[in-house]
């Protein structure tokens, strides 16, 4: 393994990592909206019942 | 109004809005770019190691926001057993997983590093020793929290790990100074290398600051999650 190329290596792990993680942590956050927005209509349901 | 005009009108094209939350990850990831670029094509080839010291401009900077994120534990924690206000807890949390995402990467790329001009991985030296110790940690303190119990004794008992843990961080710091180990003691650079680690430096520190802070409105949006579906279940 040449020199430059263990340099490409570790930039495209941290790279890929980063944006790995940053996706993830979108995508975590957009389940829970999801999952919010569906509990907000069984709670207005269930005011309505009152 | 003709066909290219009522084409062309605003309204015919979606509006794209950046919060700032937005912005400061998109600046963050295109100093990153920039950061990279200037260690590649800007900064000068070091004489002894040759090419892969370049590795250094993404190593010591992540370091550093990994020190930063362990720091905001320990205060945070502090602030917690103080305050008992769940906000700390959150905060703590949200840093300790930043903190070893980046040592993780930190162990990734100085063993790639170590392994281009050492010829190996891994040496148990003491700087190379006290890292996996911080990493352990912290993985540990990761671990308690999923720990499905008394979330508030959960809370306090990664508090005091985390205040605890903490310790390691001065001696991962101090470790090159205090003994022996492959791991070199800063020296001075050429004023090119300089410029381009502060630039990687301020890159990855924006990207942690986008990080820390949109985990933390993940954690708060669980937590109202969590709040809710007791409300439901009621």
């Amino acid at each position: 393994m040449s020199g430059i190329t263990v340099v490409y290596i570790v930039f495209a792990i941290v790279i890929a990592c980063l944006f790995g993680y940053t996706f993830l942590m979108s995508q975590r956050q957009r389940e829970i909206e999801a999952e919010m927005d569906e509990l907000r209509g069984i709670l207005a349901e269930k005011n309505d019942d009152r | 109004m003709s066909v290219l005009g009522r084409a062309a009108a605003p309204q015919r094209f979606p509006s794209i809005r950046l919060r700032p939350l937005d912005l400061l990850g998109l600046v963050a990831f295109v100093l990153i770019a920039v950061s990279m670029g200037m260690a590649l094509l800007y900064a000068p080839t070091e004489l002894i190691q040759g090419d892969p010291q370049r590795v250094f401009y993404v190593h010591l900077p992540m370091a550093i926001v990994s020190y930063i994120a362990f720091v905001i534990v320990f205060v945070s924690s502090i602030l917690y057993l103080w305050k008992r206000r769940i906000v700390y807890d959150v905060v703590a949390r949200s840093s300790a997983e930043i903190g070893v995402f980046f040592t993780t990467l930190v162990i990734i790329s100085g063993g790639l590093w170590g392994q281009a001009t050492w010829g190996t991985f891994w040496q148990w030296e003491p700087r190379l020793t006290f890292t996996f110790i911080l990493w352990l940690i912290y993985v540990a303190y990761l671990m308690l929290r999923q720990a499905a119990q008394d979330k508030e004794r959960v809370a306090r008992f990664a508090a005091v790990l985390g205040i605890i843990g903490f310790a390691d961080v001065p001696l991962v710091f101090a470790s090159v100074y205090l003994w022996r180990g492959i791991h070199p003691e800063p020296a001075g650079m050429p004023q090119a290398m300089a410029t381009t680690l502060f630039v990687s430096i301020a890159a990855f520190l924006a990207l942690f600051s986008y990080l820390l802070i949109h985990r933390i409105r993940v954690d708060r949006a669980r937590e109202e999650l969590d709040e809710m579906l007791a409300t439901v279940e009621d």
